[in-house]
């Protein structure tokens, strides 16, 4: 009973949109036997992991994280190297390059969250760049342009190996959610509204901004390391400015501020792009054309859409609330 | 001596890119993440120009490609402007974010087209020439006399003529141009086209000696942005000091450490120079 109503707050007002879409991808594996479709649901699974954790720093208070492929790529390069060097289990290296990642967000938040707007985000995006030019240069300890393959797998089941992913997605979901609601996420919002307001309300706004920033960092480090090993493979490319933008895109054309928008962009947006595949040649040039029509059309993003927001049920559905404004 | 030529020339080459990099920031507000992108089509129209319409042939002909890749990016760029970021320019996120995938997009399009492993253009004058026992390549000298002449006339163009005025007005005091019945549309309008043909021509100007290949669009950008940051976003002559420091800054360090490194002299200059000066060399101070 105790227990029950602890775990209350996780399913008050949450959006039962989300929960249907996470529980449909737990179906799916029993629906299919499909090798190729698990993998498609669990790449977009790993992308909601990382869009999920972008928007509670820049969805929250709008400090835009251009950078972000530094917490994926360098947790996924991090647990990569542990395990293939130093023959460390998978399921203890990703928590602890997650927390490095998660340090780390805390020191750069440090230097560059003072910074404003387009100063911040060129700084995170000279941060990234910096690590990606490390991996090339560093290439005895990264591999250099091939990077690190045959990393330890988590299972050796696919299905399993979804299930993992799945399980860290919810898990990153729900904590997100909960860290939303709480006062910490109120706070944000605040500072995304008015920073000087809330700050002569005697709120210490730098250290709530660098604790979403930390936080932030540490679920994509989660999600990154997550990546590597159900690749099984770490490489440049998940450094690189192409896989910042494309986090960025699906978080935004999902819905900013929202946690469930990123989630539903990211997953939508995945599958949309691995189904592009029979027209392999043209495949990303449709996909990023799509992304910016995306942008141009519901520059706010889908589940922020106007008819969205202002019918209860619509509302109700898709952002789980009920004093629908 | 070798330090100074190379240098010099890579100044010019950035000053090109970064003075348009600016001026479209503090005119229009926007952080154009695609002028890397219009450098690169600056390179790869003039191949296009050159190659498909004119048939490969004299250096008059190559000539008028550069001429016509310069206009016509300056063209694409307002449209650009017009069509995508007029509607939503308030919102710094939404201009950052479509001008990068916009910058994707063209990439994979060019690389679709002409191919990762990228093409080539002829030079403009051949050879090389050898100043203080060192030898040149003239492609990369005449970016010198043409940076040379460009930089000066944009500044007439800025302070004497009554258009440039009027970008001018815009950039220092937004409210108070509009005010003084100047118009920021027709005013950011001038300054995208005229900030992508800068880039384009110093991209078509490249060309020759370097690589055209689909990438080439991020390295322009970083070093731009760098450039800005370090001459202090909204300052053009800030700016133009800061492309000679950091072409200098790379040749040196390419000379004295290794090569490898000099890509990330310019990251680690946006670093240093955030966390410790935000306003940079020239720049109006921080909120």
């Amino acid at each position: 009973m105790n227990l029950l109503k602890r775990l209350a707050p996780l399913t008050r007002n949450q959006s039962p949109f989300g929960l249907i879409l996470l529980i449909a991808m737990a179906l799916f594996p029993f629906l299919s036997d499909n090798i190729f479709y698990l993998e498609v649901i669990k790449l977009a699974a790993i992308y909601a992991i990382f869009t999920m954790s972008w928007d509670v720093l820049t969805g929250y208070t709008h400090e835009v994280n251009f950078g972000f492929a530094f917490f994926i790529g360098g947790a996924g390069y991090l647990s990569g190297i542990v395990t293939s060097h130093l023959s460390v289990s998978p399921y203890l290296a990703i928590p602890v390059a997650a927390l490095a990642a998660g340090v780390s967000g805390i020191f750069i938040g440090y230097l560059t969250l003072r910074l404003k707007g387009p100063y911040f985000a060129m700084a995170t995006l000279a941060f990234a760049s910096i690590l990606f030019k490390l991996s090339f240069i560093l290439y005895g300890i990264t591999g250099g342009e091939e990077g690190i393959s045959g990393l330890e797998a988590f299972t050796d089941d696919p299905t399993k190996d979804f299930f993992v992913v799945w399980g860290v997605m919810v898990a990153v979901y729900l904590s997100l959610c909960l860290y939303a609601r709480s006062k910490h996420g109120i706070i944000l919002k605040a500072i995304r509204a008015d920073e000087d307001a809330t700050q002569s309300a005697g709120i210490n706004t730098a250290y709530y901004k660098i604790e979403a920033f930390a936080i932030s960092g540490f679920m994509a480090g989660i999600g990154g390391g997550v990546f590597a090993h159900s690749q099984m493979h770490i490489g440049p490319t998940m450094l690189s400015g192409y896989l910042s933008v494309i986090v960025v895109l699906l978080a935004m054309i999902g819905g900013m501020g929202t946690i469930v928008g990123p989630l539903l962009g990211a997953i939508c947006l995945s599958i949309v792009n691995e189904s592009l595949r029979i027209v392999e040649e043209y495949r990303i040039i449709i996909y990023t054309g799509l992304l910016i029509l995306f942008i141009y059309l519901a520059p706010d993003g889908l589940v922020n859409l106007k008819f969205i927001k202002g019918s209860k049920v619509l509302s109700f559905i898709f952002l789980g609330d009920r004093k629908s404004t | 001596m070798e330090i100074l030529i190379i240098g010099t020339v890579r100044g010019a080459l950035y000053s090109l890119i970064a003075v348009g990099f600016v001026l479209i920031f503090s005119v229009g507000g926007i952080l154009n993440l695609a002028h890397g992108t219009y450098y690169m089509l600056g390179a790869y129209l003039t191949y296009i120009f050159y190659t498909f319409v004119f048939g490969a042939g004299g250096i008059d002909l190559l000539l008028i490609s550069v001429v016509f890749s310069v206009l016509s990016v300056g063209m694409i760029a307002c449209l650009v402007y017009y069509i995508l970021l007029r509607p939503h320019i308030q919102s710094l996120l939404y201009v950052m974010v479509m001008t990068l995938a916009l910058a994707l997009f063209v990439g994979e399009i060019m690389s679709l087209l002409f191919g990762v492993s990228g093409t080539s253009v002829p030079s403009l004058i051949e050879g090389s020439m050898s100043i203080g026992g060192i030898n040149v390549i003239n492609q990369q000298l005449i970016l010198i006399p043409i940076t040379a002449v460009i930089l000066p006339a944009l500044w007439v163009f800025l302070k004497k003529t009554k258009m440039g005025q009027g970008v001018d007005a815009v950039a220092q005091q937004r409210t108070g141009a509009i005010l003084v019945g100047v118009s920021v549309e027709t005013a950011t309008l001038i300054t995208s086209a005229l900030s992508a043909s800068l880039a384009a021509l110093a991209g078509a100007l490249i060309a020759p000696v370097s690589s055209v290949v689909p990438e080439m669009w991020l390295f322009p950008l970083i070093k731009a942005f760098a450039i800005a940051i370090l001459g202090g976003i909204g300052s053009l002559v800030g700016s133009i000091i800061a492309s000679f420091v950091v072409g200098y800054a790379e040749i040196l360090g390419s000379f004295l450490i290794s090569e490898q490194l000099t890509e990330l002299v310019a990251l680690v200059v946006i670093i240093l120079v955030l966390v410790f000066k935000p306003s940079g060399i020239m720049g109006y101070k921080l909120r």
